[in-house]
C-alpha cells in the first residue's frame, strides 16, 4: 500500500483535464487503488451532477424491470404503458406455453399414428389461441384484471393488445404443426378458425364473463367439428373454404373495429 | 465503516442505504474520470446513473475477488461506450490536453524511468494516445475500444502495435 497521496493541486489539475497524458494516467492508476485520494477528489467533482444522477438512480431502482417481450413491443412503437398491459400476464402465459407444448407433442404423436390422429389435432388446435387468451387474462389468473376492468381504457384496443402475446405462440404452433404433419398446407388450416375463435372470445368475454364465453365457444367449435364429421364424413369439413372465409371476416372485422375505436381515443395510445 | 466488498454484499440483499454509501464513495472519482472521456455532462450523468443501477442489480453476481472500484469503472466505461454509440454526432476524445510544465509531483508519482516513458507517451499522436488510453488504461477489449473511438478493430490493433513500438524505442 502506498503511503504517498496526490496533492490537492494535482487532483485539481487532473479533474480539469490540465495534466499531460502520462501524468493523467498516473493519477488514474493511483486513484484506482487509493480510497483516500478517491475521497479527496470529491472536492473537484461536479456535485450538482452527482446529486442529479443519484436522484435518477433512485427513480430507476423503484421501477420494475421490464420483460424482454415488453422491451420488444416498446421498440416496435407501443407506448410503455401499453406494452406493460399486453405482457402483464407472464405467469399465466407460461402455463399456456406449457399447454401449447402439449398440443405440439400431440401433433408429433399424431404423425406416428395414422391420418386419423392428425385430424383430431386439427380439431383441437384452433382452441389453443382461444384458451390462451382466456388463461392469460381471466380473473383470478391475470394479476391486473381488477385494475384493467376499472380503468377508462378503450376495450377493443385492449383486446388487440391482449392478442399480441398470443400471436407468436400461435405462429410457433403453426410451424411445429406444419413440420410434423403430413402436408404442411393442412396444418395451416386451423390458424384462421383459431384466430377467429380467440377474437370472438375477447368480444364475448365482455358480455358473459370469461369462463362462460370460452367454454361456450369451445363447445360450439367442437359441436361444429362433430356436425362436419357426420355430414361430410370428415373432420376436414370444419375447415372448408366457407369456414376459412367466415373466420377471416370475423378476424378482419374485429381488428377494424378495434382500430376505429382506438383512433377515436387516440390520446390514450 | 463497512468496506466496499461488504457493501456489495449488503446491496445484493437489497440494502439501499449500502448503495447510497457506495455511491457517495465512488461517484465523485467516476464522474471526474468519465468527464475526461466525454465532454457532455448529460451523457456523463446518465452513464453514472446506469452504472449504479447495474451495480444494484448485478451485486449478486459479484464474485468477491478484485477491487470494487475497478469493477465499477469497468461497468461505467462500458455504459459510456453504449451511450456514445447511440449519438452519431459524438466525436470521440476530441480535446487532447495541452502538456503543462512538469512539476515536482511527477517525480514522486512514478519514479522508475518516468521521464522516458512520460516523454514518449506524451509525444504520441492523438490517434495513438486515444488507443493506448482505451485499451491499456481503461482496460477495454479491442472491440470495445473500436466502438468507443468509432474506428475499425483492425485500426485499433495497428495503432496499438505502432504505439507499443514507439514506446519501446523510447525506452531502449
Amino acid at each position: 500500500m502506498t503511503v504517498w497521496h496526490a496533492e490537492d493541486a494535482l487532483l485539481a489539475a487532473y479533474a480539469s483535464g490540465d495534466l499531460d497524458h502520462a501524468r493523467a494516467a498516473s493519477v488514474e492508476q493511483h486513484l484506482a487503488g487509493c480510497a483516500i485520494c478517491r475521497t479527496a477528489i470529491a472536492a473537484h467533482a461536479d456535485a450538482a451532477l452527482i446529486a442529479r444522477a443519484w436522484t435518477d438512480t433512485l427513480d430507476r431502482l423503484d421501477q420494475p424491470r421490464t420483460a424482454p417481450f415488453e422491451r420488444l413491443l416498446t421498440r416496435l412503437g407501443l407506448s410503455p404503458s401499453a406494452a406493460r398491459l399486453a405482457t402483464g400476464a407472464s405467469a399465466a402465459r407460461r402455463a399456456w406455453m406449457a399447454g401449447c407444448m402439449l398440443v405440439a407433442g400431440f401433433a408429433v404423436v399424431a404423425r406416428q399414428m395414422d391420418g386419423g390422429m392428425a385430424l383430431w389435432f386439427l380439431a383441437v388446435a384452433p382452441l389453443a389461441p382461444l384458451t390462451g387468451v382466456a388463461l392469460a387474462y381471466g380473473p383470478g389468473v391475470f394479476s391486473m384484471h381488477e385494475v384493467v376492468a376499472a380503468a377508462p381504457y378503450p376495450r377493443l384496443r385492449l383486446m388487440l393488445l391482449r392478442c399480441l402475446p398470443v400471436l407468436p405462440m400461435t405462429a410457433l404452433l403453426l410451424a411445429v404443426g406444419g413440420l410434423v404433419l403430413p402436408g404442411t398446407a393442412r396444418a395451416a388450416l386451423w390458424l384462421l378458425p383459431g384466430l377467429a375463435l380467440a377474437a370472438l372470445g375477447l368480444v364475448t368475454e365482455r358480455l358473459f364473463g370469461i369462463q362462460v364465453a370460452i367454454a361456450g365457444l369451445a363447445g360450439l367449435w367442437m359441436g361444429g367439428v362433430a356436425i362436419a364429421r357426420i355430414t361430410t364424413g370428415s373432420v376436414l369439413g370444419a375447415f372448408s373454404p366457407v369456414v376459412q372465409v367466415l373466420s377471416s371476416t370475423i378476424v378482419f372485422g374485429i381488428v377494424c373495429a378495434a382500430l376505429v375505436g382506438a383512433r377515436r381515443t387516440r390520446n390514450l395510445w | 465503516m463497512a468496506d466496499d466488498a461488504a457493501l456489495i454484499g449488503l446491496i445484493a440483499r437489497g440494502d439501499q442505504d449500502a448503495l447510497a454509501t457506495l455511491y457517495e464513495r465512488h461517484a465523485p472519482w467516476l464522474q471526474v474520470r468519465l468527464r475526461l472521456r466525454c465532454a457532455d455532462d448529460e451523457v456523463v450523468a446518465e452513464a453514472l446513473q446506469e452504472t449504479f443501477v447495474a451495480a444494484w442489480r448485478g451485486a449478486g453476481r459479484w464474485r468477491g475477488d478484485g477491487d470494487v472500484g475497478a469493477w465499477l469503472w469497468g461497468i461505467a466505461i462500458r455504459r459510456l461506450i453504449d451511450l456514445l454509440a447511440k449519438r452519431p454526432s459524438h466525436r470521440p476524445l476530441a480535446g487532447v490536453p495541452d502538456p503543462v510544465v512538469a512539476s515536482a509531483e511527477e517525480q514522486v508519482l512514478v519514479r522508475v524511468e518516468y521521464a522516458a516513458v512520460a516523454t514518449a507517451l506524451n509525444r504520441l499522436s492523438p490517434d495513438l494516445i486515444a488507443v493506448v488510453q482505451a485499451t491499456v488504461l481503461d482496460g477495454l477489449t479491442t472491440r470495445e475500444a473500436a466502438r468507443l473511438l468509432k474506428i475499425p478493430q483492425g485500426t485499433v490493433k495497428t495503432r496499438m502495435a505502432r504505439a507499443r513500438m514507439l514506446l519501446r524505442e523510447a525506452l531502449s
